[in-house]
């Protein structure tokens, strides 16, 4: 028996006491950082505006400074309509915050339903791009519908927004975006993405969007795009990563990308807006 | 016409009459009078002969010297002489006091048996007993484990993955009855008490055509029948749960005999005493089978087995006059009748109606104020089946078996409730009825001393009530043994088969969360086919065997999980305004499957030591629609080299010494490589995400683990029977092996990859008795 012993013995010394948690030293990676741009441009808009950032390993440090949770300030960010390129500059105040350029001072028709563009950016060497098409605008105007509804609460009314769009036949992809002013304006833009939605053919007649809440003094705007369909399905991977960051029991999200050499994506908007005040 | 065909073919390969002795018999344990289903009848004279069937029988054509060798895994075989004479034989075998017997089925020496079907193994009940366990719960999926081709890539859990399959694909049978989900406490146990059973079989591949259904494995559990001879009973008392088991005789006749079994754990007793007044978890399991056989007279056998068991998980918490209910609940029952008619010396008809159902529950519930706000979400499948299948052994050279099979699933799923002030709102279900139809035929043929060849065809139909379109599937079954010499022997093995049901789960242990939903036009049903080749021996003094195999296999339409799937529903019991867009199908997507790899087993087996050695080569991949670009990716169980070595040594007449020790390389895991951070909406600073960066999926692999396991078995002898002290050391040397990874900040401040181990070195204690 003895050698039994000392075999437990010389394994027992070989083993981990850590149990509740021990790092893995071994697991390094040598991922090699990579630009990562992120635009939904929208002809509607005034701004064209993009974010420009860098990755990092998962592993290591994290760095405070400019790239990783800050946008890098000095590259060079330009979009192409395939004849001339359109330089973007960049700010860090608001009403935005990244490469922007104003569509009224050059062509408001710059971006066109229907056509293909290319935002491009380098920085320190390294040269990134991605090509996007603006969406035709498939709802008919004016076709959202929109009801009401108010809940007491603790002697408080809230006042909420209950919205629908007529779900058309095929496949047809939307992203429903907020944005909430204080009157008198701010001028801080506080816009975030409220919806996703994805019409099918089973879903019936009408796409009902998550209900929005309506704040006193506010200026609220909706708005309704039409979204490419790999826009949306990086939009929807990303809000799904987000809601499983605490879940374990997910299987991991691969998030897609359209963006050459690097990371992020480019999705054109096709866009309604409409503007409630209480 | 391909059937019509086979049928004719069959027919005219099955006319071969010979001028033999024709000897039947029943093969019973002494004692219990129970019978023994697959012990081995071998004619020396030939080298041939034929197992018993699921309720003891046998019919043999014998030729030349009247000499029979019936032996049977635990029990000491027995040499009857004069064999013609004996007209129907009833032969009792005794158990073998000492089971160091091997878990492998390996017909022994001489009389190796080139008629066991490749990759069937049947578990010796005995050494499973003997193995050193986790908290020193028996369990016969940790025995099962141990054996080449099976792999778990959980420490500690009891999840089959046969042969690179995922236990969705295992065909897991108690008393002819689908057990659904045959995991108790997240997958630490199986819900069979081993004290209640009689035989385990299981089929790694190339399973016969009487089964189907799955495109994995089989894994065959008879239960015991109940003794018709005398009161007995066994029991036990562990860490974890206590178990009892009766049976005997009812009436004076010895025509009844009744078997009752039940089995729970108390973790919530244990679990309250260390928590809080104001928290109370539930946290508990039960078992409850029982079996009534009944002789009805020489020709016929009644019988009638249930099987119930549940999984409660909860807790309730109250603070600042708000209680918060969670719970978890789920369960499993079956209930088989069969009646056995011999319709002749030749033929035996059983007719088998079967009830089985698996359901579970998620409840949330929060209570202010006497008004209550709950979810609750199930799923449901209820099977009614009727079966009829015919032993009609032909001649020496065939033995051949029919069956007609009719299902009727019923399918309950995600049914989403809110209960606002004890008013149900059913907000949403979806139920399927679908019913399946299946026949098939079988002929055991033996062209020879050296040949042995099963073959056989199968064919189901698969119909949602729906109106959507039938599936069928036509399924040829091979399997082929071929002896090179009295120690030696090649077999061969081919299988096709089709799943209709398919398991929606996410990748975590085995949770309740778990969604068995039927084939539609949306998901395809799983194709697959294995094949294997394999080669058995024996030493020239009998104390070692070898088995080796090789597989590999294709899976058609396999479901996977979509990226960032998850079915705990967590964000949907939190959001109520989510649930009108759940849709299960959104979570999953489907695509193939191949695995291959090589298989090796040794045993040693003298006087009082007996060692198993069982080694796997494998690689197990998928390639998913929109996961990686449809290419193949390891799967979550591959796990590339699988050894077990395990044993028992008898340290005197009442001590035994046993011990495993197990190695296993690193799983797969899907690690980030890289982080970056995104704005809610470009130019906007309000939020900002942090997301991920992968490679592919499973790009990385976790540490490998090793652990020895030992235990220390005292047979006491008391006037009433006998009784075990058993003494565990789970991970003896204490081995942190992973359980899981995890990127978290270290304290540098730097984010590196941790792992979670479970185990220490955990002693266990219990006592066991037999009277």
């Amino acid at each position: 028996m003895r050698p039994v012993f000392f075999l437990l013995l010389i394994l027992s010394c070989c083993a981990c006491e850590n149990f509740a948690g021990r790092e893995l030293t071994e697991l390094n990676n040598d991922y090699a950082p990579e630009l990562v741009l992120f635009s939904l441009p929208n002809p509607q808009d005034s701004l064209l505006v993009v974010d420009l950032r860098r990755s990092i390993s998962s592993l290591g440090g994290r760095p405070d400074g400019q790239g990783f949770r800050q946008q890098i300030p000095d590259a060079t960010v330009s979009i192409s309509d395939g004849s001339v390129d359109y330089p973007l500059r960049f700010a860090d105040f608001d009403p935005v915050s990244g490469y922007y350029l104003r569509l009224d001072s050059l062509d408001r028709a710059l971006l066109r339903p229907g056509e293909s563009y290319v935002i491009s950016a380098e920085y320190a060497g390294e040269r990134v791009q991605a090509e996007f098409a603006i969406p035709l605008d498939s709802l008919p105007v004016d076709a959202a519908a929109f009801a009401f509804e108010t809940e007491t609460q603790n002697g408080f009314t809230d006042l909420w927004l209950n919205a629908s769009i007529p779900n058309l036949p095929g496949d047809d992809f939307y992203l429903v975006t907020v944005n909430r002013d204080t009157r008198p304006a701010s001028g801080r833009r506080r816009e975030e993405i409220a919806d996703f939605l994805r019409g099918r053919d089973e879903l019936g007649d009408s796409l009902y969007l998550a209900r929005i809440e309506l704040f006193e003094f506010n200026t609220t705007t909706v708005r309704i795009c039409a979204i490419d369909p790999l826009a949306f399905e990086y939009l929807d991977a990303r809000a799904t990563a987000i809601a499983n960051q605490e879940n374990i029991f997910a299987e991991p999200t691969l998030l897609p990308t359209n963006v050459e050499n690097g990371r992020g994506f480019v999705g054109g908007l096709n866009c309604q807006a409409y503007v409630f005040v209480r | 016409m391909r059937l019509i065909i086979f049928s004719g073919l069959l027919c005219l390969v099955l006319i071969n009459p010979l001028a033999a002795q024709l000897v039947t018999g029943t093969v019973r344990a002494v004692g219990s009078g129970e019978a023994l289903f697959g012990a081995t009848i071998y004619h020396p004279a030939t080298s041939s002969g034929t197992t018993t069937n699921e309720y003891g029988d046998f019919t043999f054509d014998m030729v030349g010297e009247a000499v029979l060798i019936i032996s049977m895994l635990g029990y000491h075989s027995d040499t009857i002489k004069g064999a013609q004479n004996a007209g129907a034989m009833n032969v009792e075998l005794q158990v073998a006091a000492s089971a160091l017997t091997t878990i492998e089925v390996t017909a022994s020496g001489r009389r190796r048996d080139i008629s066991v079907p490749n990759g069937l193994t049947r578990l010796s009940l005995q050494q499973v007993e003997r193995q050193p366990v986790l908290l020193g719960e028996k369990d016969i999926f940790k025995a099962l484990q141990l054996l080449p081709g099976v792999g778990n890539p959980r420490e500690g859990f009891g999840g089959l993955y046969v042969r690179g399959g995922t236990p969705d694909q295992n065909l897991v049978l108690l008393d002819g009855a689908p057990v659904y989900n045959a995991e108790h406490l997240f997958g630490f146990l199986s819900v069979f008490n081993t004290d209640a059973l009689k035989s385990v079989d299981l089929y790694r591949g190339g399973f016969p055509a009487r089964f189907g259904g799955r495109v994995g494995s089989v894994l065959d559990v008879r239960m015991r029948e109940g003794s018709r001879t005398k009161w007995q009973g066994s029991g036990g008392i562990g860490v974890l749960t206590s178990r009892l088991t009766l049976e005997g005789p009812v009436g004076k006749s010895k025509n009844i005999g009744v078997l009752i079994s039940g089995r729970r754990t108390y973790l919530d007793l244990l679990f309250n005493l260390i928590s809080g007044p104001a928290e109370k978890n539930i946290l508990n399991f039960s078992d409850f089978n029982a079996k009534v056989n009944v002789r009805l007279g020489k020709r016929d056998h009644f019988y009638l087995s249930t099987y119930t068991g549940r999984d409660n998980y909860g807790s309730a918490t109250t603070r600042n006059g708000k209680t918060n209910k969670d719970a978890f609940n789920w369960g499993n029952r079956t209930l088989t009748a069969r009646w056995n008619h011999k319709v002749s010396e030749r033929a035996f008809l059983n007719l088998t109606g079967i009830v089985s159902g698996f359901d579970f529950r998620v409840r949330n519930e929060e209570t202010v104020r006497d008004t209550v706000y709950a979810l609750a979400y199930q799923s449901r499948i209820n099977d009614l089946g009727l079966k009829a299948d015919l032993d009609w052994y032909l001649s020496r050279r065939h033995s051949a078996r029919f069956g007609l099979a009719a299902y009727r699933h019923t399918f309950d799923l995600g049914t989403v409730a809110r209960t606002v002030a004890e008013e149900a709102d059913q907000v949403s279900g979806q139920k399927t009825n679908t019913t399946e139809l299946a026949m098939y035929a079988e002929d055991e043929f033996t062209p020879g001393e050296r040949w042995n060849v099963r073959y056989g065809l199968r064919f189901t139909t698969f119909r949602p009530d729906d109106g959507s379109e039938a599936f069928t599937s036509l399924e040829p079954r091979l399997n082929v043994g071929y002896r090179i010499n009295s120690r030696t022997s090649l077999k061969l093995s081919y299988g096709y088969a089709s799943q209709f049901l398919h398991l929606l789960s996410n990748s975590g242990p085995g949770l309740p969360t778990s969604l068995w939903v039927p084939a539609t036009k949306d998901i395809a049903p799983q194709r697959g086919g294995q094949f294997a080749l394999g080669i058995n021996s024996v030493s020239h003094n009998d104390y070692w065997r070898y088995e080796a195999n090789v597989y590999y296999r294709r899976t058609k339409q396999l479901i996977g999980y979509d990226n960032g799937a998850t079915f705990l529903l967590l964000d949907v019991l939190n959001s109520p305004t989510g649930l009108d867009r759940l849709d299960i199908l959104d979570n999953i997507t489907d695509g193939d499957g191949r695995a291959y790899g090589f298989e090796l087993a040794v045993n040693y087996q003298k006087n009082r030591l007996a060692v198993n050695f069982a080694y796997t080569l494998a690689r197990a991949e998928q390639r998913l629609r929109g996961v990686d670009d449809f290419t193949y990716f390891p799967a979550n169980h591959d796990r590339r080299h699988d050894l077990n070595i395990n044993g028992s040594y008898e340290l005197g007449s009442s001590l035994t010494l046993s011990w495993a020790w197990t190695f296993g390389s690193g799983v797969p895991i899907t690690l980030p490589l890289g982080t970056y951070t995104s704005p809610d909406l470009p130019g906007t600073r309000s939020t900002l995400f942090e997301l991920d960066v992968f490679a592919s999926r499973n790009n990385s692999r976790m540490p490998a683990i090793h652990r020895l396991d030992l235990g220390l078995r005292w047979r006491r002898t008391p006037r009433w029977g006998e009784a075990f002290w058993e003494f565990g050391l789970y991970n003896a040397y204490a081995r942190a092996n992973p359980f899981f990874l995890e990127v978290r900040t270290n304290e540098a401040g730097e984010r590196a990859v941790y792992q979670q181990a479970v185990f220490p070195a955990v002693p266990s204690i219990s006592y066991s008795f037999k009277f």
